[in-house]
């Protein structure tokens, strides 16, 4: 065997232990946290903002690794699935000026005590066009662990909400939704 | 009074006497002799002041049976017999009338004034009715009518100067005492318990008392005075629900006015939430309900001076006229002291390489450059996890506290905004005030007594820009929540701190070169400019509020105000 094959080998084996190291702790059956979503109201006129409210949990019996820091109008950490009324998935928006797609903010890492929650507000209008009336389906979700994997295996989904986006100059049938006690 | 006399059976050996309702009843007889008799006779209590027919044949008989001195009762009256020369005889040796005293049943047909306020004295209360018995016309039996008062609880309710002016009117002082509760109270006229012997009526005993709702733990349930006397001093914290409440007026009686006062700094209310929150003031209304709850913001000064609360109201009494009863009560407040939160800044805004991807692996192709308030120290990106609990940027400490717990809030204040150019383009986020985040502003770790801030702006994006500046000025409240059940939070101090900076890009339009950035900022610790130790004055009373979260919006249409003030 070369040298080159030696390392070839090693540096082969080395990332056969590292996934099998990122499997092992890919547990998304057993997951550390949920993640509950609610909309802050549940229609919306085209054009308005449309705003969920995204509360973590800490499920576990350990301290976990959490971002409480937001940009632009997300909170750090969060990616979503939202869909149309046919099941496509909706795109992010592609703005024509030179709007950055990850605004300013704060960087605030640190750890959810077992048993509790940390709720925050996304806008999620801000990055996704949702001015098309008709109903979207949202989810969102992180990361099981801390590791570069997107694979549905490493991600914790929230429970579905449904918006629906009325036409210009209709009138929502509901009322705001509460603010969040604290 | 006893008609004609019932026709009388009489025998030597017995002595009969009829009234018009019955016989009264007569044993021993004793024929002393010719001319006298002796006998025992028991008149019925229910016959009081009835003449009867007191007969024996053939003899004389002069009698005058009395009735006993405080009830009528068969065991007194037995053996009082005696006899009376002044008592006439009607029907010779038939028969005589004679007396039965007994004490006429008074009747109260009305008291003035018959509502009368604890705590205070009244002079001459009139009673007026019938069969009252003057000085002028009592005797062993029937003395001058007692007047007694009893309290609904049974207590009595001190009289004085009893006068009975005639039979049908009687003057007397009553002095209700100030422990005494609203309720009602019986007046009584005549000798107790002597069967319709008296007469009661029922007046009013208008209280005023400040109660304390048992969560309070005070030290008893009423807790105030009326007299003038200084009432026991409560301990309470600020920020702990007071629960008073006043007694319920009698059904009929209307206070012509009523009211709360409270000494100090209070609300109604503070129910800081994500959305609009305010404070709650207590209005006018409020300070007229019969019960009240509020909140003390600041403790009493540092000479300990206990603030006082009180309720008044009036009624107007017929005979007397409007009278008002003030119910004084005082308490002591206790606050966190006078320890404040502590700040520490950063001193600067670095270009830094921040790893915000995660994993958290120290991989350089992971991090990019962010114009940050904080020190990401080294030439490879820390990671975000690594920092956990010890970030660079502006920390806030709050002080140690043994009956409480601090929590923080931040607010955004106005002035924010973030300001891109990439060569002849413009753009801004401006951030409307508001709440940063949540409420409490969260520590980053479970028990941490700190919290810290530090904003960024990503510089790379799918734009290459050329500038980028933020200005960013904030306001972080320290509040304090007494351990006491219900505790609302209290405004301890307030940090203001801002900074500006603007740094630019050389390598555009083709790559990424910041330079460091130039930087202006502030918040020190105890800046007589910035720091403010919160207090009664300030608007409204100290609290911080907000109508949402602050949110950034972007804007194109202010290029100019933009390139005025951030291109350098």
């Amino acid at each position: 065997m070369t040298k080159s094959m030696k390392v070839m080998t090693l540096a082969f084996l080395a990332q056969v232990l590292f996934a099998g190291l990122l499997f092992a702790q890919t547990n998304p059956e057993k997951p550390k946290f949920t993640i509950i979503i609610r909309a802050g109201n549940p229609e919306v006129i085209s054009g308005s903002n449309v705003e969920i409210w995204i509360k973590t949990t800490n499920i576990s019996e350990e301290l976990i690794p959490m971002q409480f820091g937001e940009h632009g109008n997300l909170p750090d950490g969060f990616r979503y699935d939202i869909r149309d009324e046919q099941g496509a998935e909706v795109a992010k928006t592609v703005f024509n000026d030179i709007r950055p797609s990850r605004g300013p903010g704060s960087h605030r890492p640190g750890q959810l005590a077992p048993g509790e929650s940390t709720e925050a507000r996304a806008l999620i209008s801000d990055v996704y066009p949702l001015d098309r009336p008709g109903k979207y389906t949202i989810r969102a979700w992180m990361r099981a662990v801390d590791v570069l994997d997107d694979s549905e295996s490493n991600r914790v989904y929230s429970n579905t909400i449904t918006i629906t986006v009325l036409p210009a100059g209709s009138k929502p049938a509901t009322d705001e939704s509460q603010p969040t006690q604290q | 009074m006893g008609g004609d006399p019932k026709g009388i059976y009489c025998t030597q050996t017995q002595v009969s006497i009829g009234v018009d309702t019955g016989s009264v009843t007569v044993s021993n007889v004793n024929i002393v002799s010719t001319t006298e008799i002796t006998a025992t006779v028991t008149p019925d209590a229910s016959d009081p002041t009835e003449t009867a027919c007191v007969t024996a044949p053939g003899m004389t008989v002069y009698m005058v049976v009395k009735a006993p001195t405080s009830a009528m009762s068969a065991a007194s009256a037995a053996g009082s017999v005696c006899t009376d020369p002044n008592i006439e005889p009607i029907y010779g040796n038939k028969g005589i009338r004679v007396q039965i005293i007994g004490c006429s049943a008074p009747t109260i047909t009305d008291v003035k004034p018959s509502t009368w306020f604890a705590g205070k004295t009244y002079d001459s209360v009139v009673i007026k009715g019938t069969g009252f018995i003057t000085k002028e016309k009592a005797t062993d039996a029937c003395p001058v009518t007692p007047v007694s008062i009893t309290a609904a609880d049974g207590s009595t309710v001190p009289v004085s100067n009893v006068n009975v002016e005639s039979k049908t009117k009687i003057t007397v002082g009553v002095a209700p005492l100030a422990s005494d509760p609203t309720e009602s109270a019986t007046v009584t006229a005549g000798i107790t318990p002597a069967v319709n012997s008296t007469q009661t009526y029922t007046a009013q005993i208008l209280g005023n008392q400040i109660q304390c709702d048992p969560s309070m733990n005070c030290t008893q349930p009423v807790i105030s005075t009326t007299d003038g006397s200084g009432p026991p001093v409560q301990q309470a914290d600020v920020g702990q629900p007071i629960i008073l409440s006043s007694l319920q007026m009698p059904e009929g009686i209307k206070a012509t006015s009523a009211a709360w006062t409270v000494g100090g700094t209070k609300i109604a209310g503070y129910n800081p939430t994500t959305g609009p929150t305010k404070v709650t003031r207590l209005t006018e209304d409020d300070l007229k309900n019969k019960d009240i709850t509020f909140y003390w913001v600041y403790p009493n000064s540092a000479i300990p001076v206990a603030i006082p609360v009180t309720y008044r109201y009036c009624v107007d009494i017929p005979g007397v006229g409007n009278q008002c009863s003030t119910a004084t009560a005082s308490f002591d407040l206790t606050g966190p002291g006078d320890a404040q939160m502590t700040t520490e800044p950063y001193d600067r805004l670095n270009v830094d390489m921040i790893v915000d991807k995660p994993p958290c692996l120290d991989t350089p192709d992971d991090s990019d450059p962010y114009l940050y308030y904080a020190n990401a120290s080294g030439s490879d990106a820390p990671c975000p996890i690594a920092v956990i609990g010890n970030p660079s940027g502006i920390k806030f400490t709050q002080p140690a506290s043994s009956n409480g717990t601090y929590s923080f809030v931040q607010l955004i204040t106005s002035g924010n905004k973030t300001t891109y150019i990439s060569g002849n383009s413009k753009g801004a986020y401006i951030t409307t005030p508001g709440l940063d985040g949540k409420y409490p502003y969260p520590p980053l770790n479970p028990g941490d007594e700190y919290v810290s801030d530090s904003p960024d702006v990503p510089l790379v994006d799918t734009t290459i820009y050329s500038q980028i500046s933020r200005t960013f000025s904030a306001n972080m409240f320290l509040m304090w929540k007494s351990s006491k059940t219900g505790a609302i939070p209290v405004p301890i101090g307030s940090q203001k701190w801002y900074f500006k900076a603007s740094t630019k890009n050389s390598g555009y339009p083709s790559s990424q070169e910041w330079t460091q950035p130039v930087t202006d900022y502030a918040g020190k610790d105890g800046d007589p400019v910035d720091y403010i130790k919160t207090a009664p004055r300030q608007q409204p009373y100290g609290y911080p509020i907000w109508k949402s979260l602050a949110g950034r919006v972007w804007s194109t249409t202010n290029a100019n105000e933009i390139d005025q003030e951030d291109e350098q």
